[in-house]
C-alpha cells in the first residue's frame, strides 16, 4: 500500500512536471501549473532566502516531513530521484528478460559512505556562501532533471507537435538549447548510469539534497522498522531496496540513506514495516538476536560532528570577514559587481546580475516559458558562474512589453514576479543607437524597424533633413564644407573633373544647414524619418535590437544593466483628431 | 474560375445596380446622410462610412458594393488578413478590431465560402497576439480557422516580375492558394512608413520583412501590391492611432473617427485615410508610388466614392 500511495504521487509529479516544461501554445501558466517546481527542496530554500510567497511554507513543510516519515521527498517528490526510479525499473525488466538473477554489488547491504556525501555537502554549502549557485546549479536534483526537460524533451515534444500538426512554427534545429544539450544531458546521465548500476548510489553518496535530508532523518518519527521475530531472512527487502540501505545481518534500516521507496515493505511478507518509532531508539529490540554493538549500517555521528563543525567554521569565517553572497544586497557599485559577469542581460525580475547569478540554478522553467524565446541559456556571456543560466539573446527574439511570465514561473527568486506595470518600467538594459549604421542614414531610404517594435517609445522617429549634392550644378564654392558642424563635406574631384562637394554619410545628422548656403542650389534635401533615443525610458526590452534590419552588426545595440534601474514613464495628453471629427476630411 | 471573378471586380462593372441608392437608404433606415463623388453609375470604388458601430458600418459599406457575394461565391475559399501583429488587447488599435473580423468571417461563411482562414505574420509571438488581439477567438466562433504564419514552411517563393524591388518574395501560401484575398488592417501613424493602412498590411503577407526595410521601404510597400491584389480592402479607422504607432503606447494615442474605409481600389482607401490621419499630400510616399505605378487612384477627386453617414 505504501508502494502504491508512492508510485500515484510520483507519477503524478512526473507529469505535472513534463507538463510544465511543454508549453507549446504559449498559454499564460496557471498558478497551479508550475506547483511542482515550487516544491522543490533547492528552490524552496532559495525561494525562502529571496522572499518568494510561500517558498517557506514549502522548505518548513518538506523538513517537517523528513523529520516525521524520512527522506519521502527523494522519491515522492525528486524529479531525478522519479527518473531514477525509471532506469532502476527498466534495469530490473532487462534482467529479468534476460532470466539472470540481479547477483553482485547491486543487490545487497552496502556500507555507507557519510564523510563522502557529507563532504560534497558541506563543499556546496560553503560553495554557496562563497559564489551563489555556481555549483549548486549543477549538483541540485531538481535543477539537473529541469534542464534535462528543458533542453531535451522540450524539443522533443514541439518535433512531435510539428510532425502530427504540420509544421506550424519553426523550431531551432536542436532545441532551445542548441549544442548546451550535450551538456546536459552529460549531466543527467551521471545520475542515470549510477542508478541503473547501483540504484539510488548518486543520491547517497554525491546528491548534496540527499545529503542535507540524511541529516534530518537519523530517527524519523515514522520509520521502516525489522521484525526480528517474523524475519525468515529471505532478503527479499535487501534485494528490493534501491537504497541498498538493509542490514539484514542486523535487522537494522538505515534511515539516513532509506529513501522511502517502501519496495521493501511489498516485498515482505514478515514484517518489515514503518512504525511510529520514538526517536532515538537505537537499540534492537529485546527479542532480537544480538547484534553487535557498533553497527556498520549507522551512519558515522563522528563525519556529522565534523560537518556540522566545518558548517560552523565557514558561517563564523564569512560572518567575522563580513563577506555575504556578492549582491544579496546589491547596492550596484561598480565594485561591487565584480568580474565576467556583465557581458548578458539578466531577466526583468532579477536585480541585478549578481544577485541572479547568486541565486539561479539553471533549471530552464523560464526558458521554456518565454513565449518569444529571449531567454537563452548563457554558456561563458555571465562568465563560469552563470553557465546554462538564462540570458536575454536579442538575436533570437525580443522580451514581450506585456508578459511577466519568466517572474511568475521561476521558483527559486532569481527572477521575482513584478506585476506588469513594474516590469514595464524595469530597465534590464540600454539601447544604443549607431546612426552611422542606420539604413536612413546609409541609403536614404527610410525603415522604422526599431522604432515600430519599441514600446515605450524611448525610440521614435523625427524627420531630418538628409542633403545630397548634385555635381552638375556645384560650384565647389566651399560654402556648405564651412557651414557643416559636423565636418561632414569635403570637396572632391579634380582640376579637369571639376570639384564637387560630397558628403560623408556617416557623419551627418541631417540638419540641412548645407543646402540653406548652398547658392546653386546644387545641395538639395530629402524629408527623411531617423530614429532617436531617449534612454532614460528605455527598458532594454531588446525589440529594436531584434528587429533592425541592419547586419552584421545592427545599428540598434544594448549595453545590459548589470543593475536593473527604474525607467521612466511618460504619460502624453490625449491625442487630438487632427481633422474634423464630423466630416470626413475628404 | 476566380480569375474571371476577380477581373469582373476589378473593372468595377455595375452588375450590382439593382442595389441602387434608394433602395439602399430603404434597407438602412439609421442611415441619415448619402453622398457620392463623381456621380458614376455603377458600384463605387471607395465606400467611407462613419458614425456608427463597426459591425453596422462594415454592413452598411458592403451593401453599397452589392452585399458580400459580390465578392465571395458560394464553394469559393476566402483568406482574410487583418493587421494582427501585436500582443496587444482589442481597445488599443493596435490590431484590427475582432468584433470586425469575426464579422467579416460570419459573412463568408454565410455567403457560402468553404473555407475561411485568417492568418497574421505577427511582429510579437504568434500565439500571444492572436489570442490577445481577440482575433482568434472571434474568428472560430463564427466558423472560420487561424492558420499559422511562424513557419517558413507555410510561404512559398512567389514572383513578382512587375515590381521595382521586391522581385520575388516568400508568400504565405493561403494567400497565394485561396479563391478570394479579403484584406482588413486597422489604420494607424507607424514610425518608419509614417502610416499603415491597406498597402502597409501586405508585410503580413511574406516571411521576409526585412527585405522591405533595407531595400526601400516605400517602394517594398507599393511592390508588394503586386504580390497579390486584394479582392477586397476593409480598413478599421474606428479609433486610429495617431502617433506612437504601429505599437502604441497607450490610449491617449488613439483618437475617435468613428470611420471605416471599404473599397476595391487600394490606393483610394489609403489616400483617404492618410486624410483622417491629418496627412497632408505626398506625406506618405508608398501611396505616390503605388499610384505612379499604376495600381489605383491616389487623386480623390477622380474616385467614384460613397459616403455614408449612420446615426
Amino acid at each position: 500500500m505504501w508502494r502504491a500511495v508512492r508510485i500515484t504521487v510520483a507519477v503524478a509529479v512526473m507529469a505535472l512536471f513534463v507538463f510544465g516544461f511543454v508549453n507549446l501554445s504559449n498559454r499564460e501558466p496557471g498558478a497551479w501549473e508550475h506547483l511542482v517546481e515550487r516544491l522543490q527542496l533547492v528552490p524552496s530554500l532559495l525561494g525562502t532566502w529571496r522572499g518568494v510567497a510561500g517558498a517557506a511554507a514549502v522548505a518548513a513543510c518538506l523538513l517537517a516531513l523528513t523529520l516525521l516519515f524520512g527522506r519521502v521527498y527523494c522519491s515522492f517528490i525528486c524529479p531525478l530521484g522519479i527518473l531514477q526510479d525509471v532506469v532502476i525499473r527498466l534495469r530490473r525488466g532487462c534482467d529479468k528478460l534476460r532470466g539472470k538473477k540481479r547477483s553482485g554489488a547491486a543487490l545487497r547491504f552496502a556500507q555507507p559512505l557519510p564523510w563522502l556525501r557529507y563532504t560534497i555537502l558541506g563543499i556546496v554549502v560553503l560553495s554557496f556562501f562563497l559564489c551563489g549557485t555556481a555549483l549548486v546549479a549543477w549538483l541540485d536534483p531538481y535543477s539537473i532533471a529541469a534542464r534535462f526537460m528543458a533542453a531535451v524533451v522540450n524539443p522533443l515534444a514541439a518535433g512531435a507537435q510539428n510532425l502530427l500538426e504540420g509544421e506550424v512554427e519553426t523550431q531551432p534545429a536542436w532545441g532551445r538549447y542548441g549544442w548546451l544539450l550535450l551538456v546536459v544531458a552529460g549531466v543527467i546521465l551521471v545520475p542515470l548510469a549510477l542508478a541503473w548500476w547501483r540504484g539510488r548510489l548518486y543520491c547517497n553518496t554525491v546528491c548534496p539534497v540527499g545529503a542535507l535530508l540524511a541529516l534530518l532523518s537519523r530517527a524519523p518519527l515514522f520509520r521502516l522498522r525489522m521484525d526480528p521475530a517474523g524475519c525468515v531472512r529471505c532478503a527479499n527487502c535487501v534485494r528490493a531496496c534501491k537504497a541498498q540501505c538493509i542490514d539484514l545481518k542486523n535487522y537494522r534500516v538505515d534511515s539516513t540513506r532509506c529513501i522511502n521507496c517502501y519496495d521493501c515493505v511489498s516485498a515482505c511478507e514478515h514484517g518489515l514495516r514503518p512504525k511510529w518509532t520514538l526517536p532515538f531508539r537505537r537499540r534492537a529490540p529485546q527479542n532480537a538476536p544480538a547484534a553487535p554493538e557498533k553497527t556498520a549500517g549507522a551512519p558515522s555521528s563522528s563525519s556529522r560532528r565534523a560537518f556540522l563543525g566545518l558548517l560552523a567554521c565557514g558561517a563564523s569565517a564569512l560572518a567575522a570577514s563580513g563577506c555575504r553572497p556578492a549582491g544579496s544586497g546589491g547596492s550596484g557599485k561598480p565594485g561591487e559587481l565584480g568580474e565576467n559577469q556583465g557581458s548578458a542581460v539578466s531577466p526583468p525580475g532579477s536585480g541585478s546580475v549578481p544577485r541572479f547569478l547568486d541565486t539561479c540554478t539553471a533549471c530552464g522553467l523560464c526558458i521554456t516559458a518565454c513565449p518569444t524565446r529571449v531567454l537563452q541559456p548563457a554558456s561563458w556571456q555571465y562568465g563560469l558562474r552563470g553557465v546554462m543560466k538564462p540570458q536575454l539573446d536579442f538575436t533570437v527574439g525580443f522580451c514581450n512589453f506585456d508578459c511577466n511570465i519568466c517572474g511568475r514561473v521561476c521558483p527559486e527568486g532569481a527572477i521575482m514576479p513584478l506585476d506588469l506595470a513594474e516590469k514595464q518600467r524595469t530597465q534590464i538594459a540600454l539601447a544604443e543607437f549607431h546612426r552611422e549604421r542606420c539604413i536612413v542614414q546609409q541609403h536614404y531610404t527610410e525603415c522604422g524597424a526599431c522604432t515600430e517594435h519599441c514600446p515605450t517609445k524611448a525610440l521614435a522617429t523625427e524627420e531630418g533633413q538628409f542633403p545630397s549634392c548634385n555635381p552638375q550644378l556645384c560650384l565647389a564654392c566651399n560654402a556648405c564644407v564651412e557651414t557643416c558642424p559636423q565636418k561632414a563635406i569635403s570637396l572632391v574631384g579634380d582640376e579637369s573633373q571639376g570639384m564637387h562637394a560630397q558628403i560623408d554619410r556617416t557623419k551627418c545628422v541631417a540638419c540641412g544647414k548645407c543646402a540653406r548656403v548652398c547658392p546653386s542650389g546644387a545641395m538639395t534635401l530629402q524629408r527623411l524619418l531617423i530614429p532617436v533615443l531617449t534612454p532614460e525610458l528605455c527598458i532594454g526590452c531588446g525589440a529594436c535590437t531584434y528587429a533592425c534590419p541592419v547586419r552584421p552588426k545592427r545599428a540598434m545595440e544594448l549595453t545590459p544593466r548589470l543593475r536593473h534601474l527604474p525607467a521612466e514613464v511618460r504619460r502624453e495628453a490625449p491625442a487630438q483628431n487632427p481633422v474634423s471629427a464630423e466630416d470626413f476630411p475628404f | 474560375m476566380h480569375m474571371k471573378r476577380r477581373d469582373f471586380i476589378k473593372l468595377g462593372f455595375g452588375v450590382g445596380a439593382a442595389f441602387s441608392l434608394d433602395t439602399l437608404s430603404g434597407l438602412f433606415p439609421a442611415a441619415v446622410a448619402e453622398e457620392s463623388t463623381p456621380a458614376v453609375g455603377g458600384k463605387p470604388a471607395l465606400v467611407a462610412v462613419r458614425g456608427g458601430d463597426r459591425v453596422a458600418m462594415l454592413d452598411a459599406a458592403l451593401a453599397a458594393l452589392g452585399g458580400i457575394g459580390a465578392f465571395v461565391k458560394p464553394g469559393q475559399s476566402v483568406v482574410i488578413k487583418p493587421n494582427c501583429g501585436w500582443d496587444k488587447a482589442p481597445q488599443m488599435s493596435a490590431n484590427t478590431h475582432p468584433s470586425l473580423v469575426g464579422h467579416m468571417v460570419g459573412l463568408c461563411k454565410e455567403a457560402g465560402a468553404s473555407r475561411v482562414v485568417v492568418f497574421d505574420h505577427t511582429c510579437d509571438n504568434w500565439q500571444r497576439a492572436y489570442r490577445n488581439s481577440g482575433i482568434q477567438e472571434a474568428v472560430e466562433k463564427n466558423g472560420g480557422e487561424m492558420l499559422s504564419a511562424a513557419d517558413e514552411s507555410m510561404y512559398r517563393d512567389h514572383e513578382n516580375p512587375s515590381a521595382r524591388n521586391l522581385k520575388k518574395a516568400r508568400v504565405h501560401a493561403a494567400i497565394l492558394d485561396s479563391d478570394v484575398f479579403i484584406n482588413m488592417p486597422v489604420l494607424k501613424h507607424h514610425s518608419g512608413a509614417r502610416m499603415t493602412a491597406c498597402m502597409k498590411n501586405a508585410m503580413g503577407l511574406v516571411w521576409d520583412r526585412g527585405f522591405f526595410h533595407s531595400h526601400d521601404l516605400h517602394q517594398c510597400i507599393a511592390d508588394a501590391v503586386l504580390l497579390r491584389k486584394p479582392d477586397l480592402n476593409v480598413l478599421d479607422a474606428f479609433a486610429p492611432m495617431l502617433r506612437n504607432g504601429p505599437k502604441g503606447k497607450d490610449e491617449n494615442d488613439l483618437i475617435s473617427t468613428r470611420s471605416l474605409l471599404v473599397g476595391t481600389d487600394i490606393v483610394a482607401i489609403d489616400a483617404a485615410a492618410s486624410k483622417l490621419l491629418g496627412n497632408a499630400e505626398g506625406d506618405v510616399r508608398h501611396i505616390d508610388l503605388a499610384a505612379e505605378m499604376g495600381l489605383g487612384e491616389k487623386d480623390l477627386t477622380r474616385v467614384a466614392i460613397r459616403r455614408i453617414t449612420l446615426a
